[in-house]
């Protein structure tokens, strides 16, 4: 690759969505919602066309030639020694994944939000974020350098705020879309402080320089857990894990495609896609790796838990993406980095493909979310019934769907890597997760599509139209044959997909034999087989009350999951309520008596003074003449004392 | 010479009380006449001789029958009496700390040197008055009117001359002034 | 000849006048009255200017002295003249009513 074309193909890349944003959000009020919808949609195809080239010249690269860095300008430069901040992208394997699938997966997002918001008015506004969304999102994955990395950070927290808060008049997606931001700055703040850490010990922020130099940090030194730990609790907040997670329920609040393209396929991977990134710092630093691992699949459990015991369609795959984050997480923690993204990348499309689905049976039933209103949808929505059934077998990881190929290599190295003395203790939990994921994700297929239809809404549903069913139906094949021809859960088998990212993110976990990894392959496939099943025997054969769980789980257990396990209610009264009663002090106490007083007190002291001054103005003449004898006096008075002495 | 000067100084300063006091503008008029008059007898004592016929003529005469003239014209018996207010405090004040103020001043000799003025205080070794020991000179010697006139016409010819238009301006204003304007 | 003593008391004689007349200025409500104390002050000014000059031996005093009559003569006129029309327009010869000045 020369440095020309790939700068042509980063500026593409950058600027067609880029472009689509300012194009729909400032001339699309006025051009008409044709003119939206080809914008909003065409910039995200081109630049998937651009990415397409990208990775292609990435591939046929020569081996060990595979990155290059684009600089566009120096931004900052404090001197040689010291600190130099550029506008640096990077062409690698790494982000040419994660620019595939965010222009690929968010194309067909595109497309379909064209039906899914054919009713809504605030159709351009709505495209331009999208797009921006989607500009901020590959600034964040193309960076080379931090700087530029947290630019993408912020603007993405930026853009999830415009996108959950979309509808504006609804007072609940306010607060969603506040409660979002706000997690997501707490984030921020640990990154940046992280990023100082780094410049204070290497005076560097341009990452190929920091990977380079990692082995300036002492090796699981007290400094470079405190890096890893901070970018850690970054990616946590962006990626809705514990103790950052609150925001992702709420977060449904927003339009279905924008919890498909923001909180299932691609701002959730940010998190992943930075540790992964930031491996040789992270390789040292095994510490913080532990505590990476053991948040992922505490995460990952207790997502799970709740997931089973929702009843709003979309709440349900919001844990489930919780859940599925955090064994992303466990991945990246424990160093297999390239299993990581590879759950990222069948999750990105499996899940979307989930959203999208529920989304066309929210619009069938008219905006009904709670699935205890629905059942006996396959019958009418038949290819969306197949869609969704594709996604949830991937997302259960049934054998030869993608999700089984991600998450069982996943799992593989779990027998082997991990933090702490035994190793394969969180190995243990992961099987458990499986179980958990089969149950939940096959009893929402069950509730929603199979059984009796529980309200009239259901016998009026129809099919969606071709404009959103495409995209679905695309996706559901996908979700079967996209990691076909990528990696097999047996290591010496096929690799091509660690391969592609080994030159980038070279795998630092152990491998597990192959004796070993087939024990787990079979382990792991039970545990989602038996976890499927029971749900398909509880909830499809039995057909108990959706909201009911197996009798024997203990009542407690079941509202306090119900209810999240009242991670929202702590929040509230530890952070929140001091928070407000600080700010209602100020602005009751502080605000009036103490600065408006001072600020008061001064212009009452200077209206008194003009006031009296004022009294000076009598219009007498005899009172100015007064005025000069005295003054007169006091200046031969003056004069004759300085001159005299 | 001392004794008259004395004298024609205390009938100034009674009299000038009077301009003050007196209740009817006439009687105001009458007493600044007398001051005027007494201040010509000053000027004759310290050698000014024009001095004294000009304050004769002019002020003591021009002005003062001007003076009177007017006030028999628009207001020959008004009262004025004047208000005790704080005016009032602050003129009697003014009159008594000044006064004061100049006595102490001429009296510890000011006096003017290279560097500029200096106080001196009362019954220092210095004589205060060194700055006033010159003999009267050459000034008086050859009269008194033939001295200032030669000043006036040679030094001082742009004054004279320009004072005089001022007294041509200061004639047609108040003729323009008074007419009576057609309605 | 004048004693050189007499000096301090020529200046508080000048002094004296001068703040008598101020004096008259503040007190007085007639305007002529007060027209007139304004000549005391300029008369006061006069036996300063005189005083200094037969002490310093200039006649410049005396000069000074003529162009200030000469002055206060032009200005009485005009401003009788000014207050002849003021009676004449019927307002009262009262400086405290013919305040106009205020704000």
């Amino acid at each position: 690759m020369t440095v020309g074309t790939t700068t042509a193909q980063l500026l593409l890349i950058l600027g067609f969505p880029l472009a689509g944003s300012a194009l729909s959000g400032l001339l699309g009020p006025r051009l008409g919602r044709r003119f939206v919808n080809y914008a909003g949609t065409v910039s995200i195809l081109a630049s998937f066309a651009v990415a397409c080239l990208m990775l292609s010249s990435v591939v046929g690269a020569p081996h060990g030639h595979s990155s290059i860095s684009v600089r566009l300008f120096q931004w900052l430069d404090l001197g040689s020694g010291n600190l130099s901040v550029g506008m640096d992208f990077t062409l690698d394997p790494l982000s040419a994944l994660m620019v595939m699938v965010i222009t690929g997966v968010g194309f067909l997002i595109h497309v379909y939000s064209v039906g899914y918001m054919e009713h809504d008015d605030g159709i351009a506004r709505f495209f331009s974020y999208m797009n921006f969304f989607v500009f901020s999102m590959l600034l964040l994955v193309l960076a080379a350098d931090l700087v530029i990395l947290l630019i993408g950070w912020a603007l993405v927290a930026l853009s999830s705020y415009l996108l959950i808060g979309f509808w504006y008049e609804r007072k609940s997606a306010v607060l969603a879309a506040r409660k979002a931001f706000i997690t997501q700055v707490i984030g921020d703040l640990a990154m940046i402080i992280a990023a100082f850490l780094i410049v204070l010990h290497i005076q560097t922020l341009s990452m190929p320089n920091i990977f380079a130099r990692a082995g300036a940090f002492d090796s699981g030194g007290i400094l470079v857990t405190g890096i890893c730990a901070l970018l850690a609790i970054g990616a946590f907040a962006k990626s809705a894990q514990f103790p950052l997670h609150t925001w992702l329920p709420d977060a449904m609040e927003g339009p279905t495609p924008v919890s498909a393209l923001i909180h299932a396929a691609t701002m959730v991977t940010a998190g992943v896609y930075l540790i992964a990134r930031f491996h040789p710092l992270f390789d040292r630093a095994p510490v913080a790796q532990g505590m990476v691992a053991c948040v992922g699949i505490g995460t990952a459990l207790m997502a799970g838990v709740i997931a089973l015991n929702q009843v709003d369609i979309k709440r349900v795959i919001a844990y489930s993406t919780m859940s599925q984050i955090g064994l992303m997480i466990y991945a990246v923690g424990i160093g297999a980095y390239a299993a990581g993204m590879f759950q990222l990348t069948t999750h990105a499309i499996f899940k979307a493909l989930l959203f999208l689905a529920a989304g066309n049976v929210i619009h069938a039933l008219h905006d009904e979310q709670d699935i205890r209103a629905m059942g006996g949808l396959a019958a009418r929505m038949r290819t969306t019934h197949l869609a969704f059934l594709s996604g949830s077998l991937a997302l259960a990881g049934i054998p030869f769907f993608s999700g089984w190929f991600s998450k069982e290599n996943l799992l593989g190295f779990g027998t082997v890597a991990g933090p702490g003395a035994i190793p394969w203790l969180l190995y243990i939990v992961g099987v458990g997760i499986n179980v958990l994921t089969g149950l939940y994700a096959f009893r929402l297929w069950a509730v929603v599509f199979h059984g009796e239809p529980q309200t009239a809404r259901v016998y009026a549903a129809q099919e969606a139209r071709r404009v959103m069913l495409v995209p679905v139906a695309i996706l559901g094949v996908l979700a079967l044959i996209v990691a076909w021809p990528l990696q097999f859960p047996i290591p010496s088998t096929l690799h091509v997909f660690s391969d592609f990212l080994g030159s980038v993110v070279p795998t630092s976990a152990r491998e597990p034999g192959v004796g070993l990894a087939v024990v787990a392959l079979l382990i792991g496939t039970v545990a989602s087989l038996v976890g499927a099943g029971a749900a398909r025997q509880i909830w499809l054969l039995r057909q108990p009350n959706a909201a009911e769980l197996v009798p024997r789980f203990p009542k407690q257990l079941v509202v306090a999951a119900y209810n999240k396990f009242y991670w929202d209610e702590i929040y509230d009264a530890a952070l929140v309520r001091p928070t407000k009663a600080i700010a209602r002090t100020a602005r009751r106490v502080i605000e009036p008596d103490i600065f408006d007083g001072w600020i008061g007190g001064v212009v009452d002291v200077m209206r008194g003074f003009s006031i009296d001054l004022r009294g000076l103005q009598t219009g007498l003449i005899r009172d100015y003449a007064s005025l000069f004898a005295v003054a007169a006096v006091v200046f031969v008075v003056i004069t004759a004392v300085v001159v005299t002495r | 010479m001392n004794a008259i000067l004395v004298v024609a100084m205390a009938l100034t300063a009674i009299s000038s009380i009077g301009v003050v006091i007196s209740r009817e503008a006439l009687y105001s008029a009458l007493s600044l006449v007398v001051t005027l008059g007494m201040l010509a007898v000053v000027f004759l004592l310290l050698n000014a001789q024009f001095l004294f016929a000009v304050q004769i003529i002019i002020y003591a005469g021009a002005v003062m029958v001007l003076f009177v003239f007017i006030i028999a014209l628009l207001n020959p018996e008004a009262e004025d009496r004047p208000v005790a207010d704080w005016h009032m405090t602050i003129a009697l004040g003014g009159v008594v700390v000044t006064t004061i103020l100049v006595f102490v001043a001429a009296r510890n000799g000011v006096t003017y040197s290279d560097r500029g003025f200096r106080g001196q205080l009362i019954g220092s070794a210095n004589n205060p008055y060194h700055a006033f020991s010159f003999p009267v000179g050459p000034v008086n010697a050859s009269g008194n009117v033939q001295t200032v006139a030669g000043q006036l016409f040679t030094t001082f010819l742009l004054p004279f001359e320009i004072t005089s238009l001022l007294l041509l301006v200061a004639a047609i204003g108040a003729v323009y002034l008074t007419r009576r304007a057609a309605h | 000849m004048v004693s050189t003593q007499l000096f301090p008391y020529l200046l508080a004689l000048a002094g004296f006048l001068f703040t008598v007349g101020a004096a008259g200025v503040l007190i007085r409500r007639n305007p002529l009255v007060v027209f007139m104390c304004i000549e005391l002050m300029l008369n006061a000014g006069n036996l300063a200017l005189v005083a200094y000059g037969r002490f310093l031996n200039s006649e410049e005093g005396q000069v000074f002295a003529f162009m200030v009559i000469v002055v206060a003569a032009a200005e009485v006129v005009v401003g009788l003249a000014l207050i002849t029309q003021i009676f004449r327009i019927g307002r009262a010869l009262d400086i405290d009513d013919l305040s106009e000045m205020s704000e």
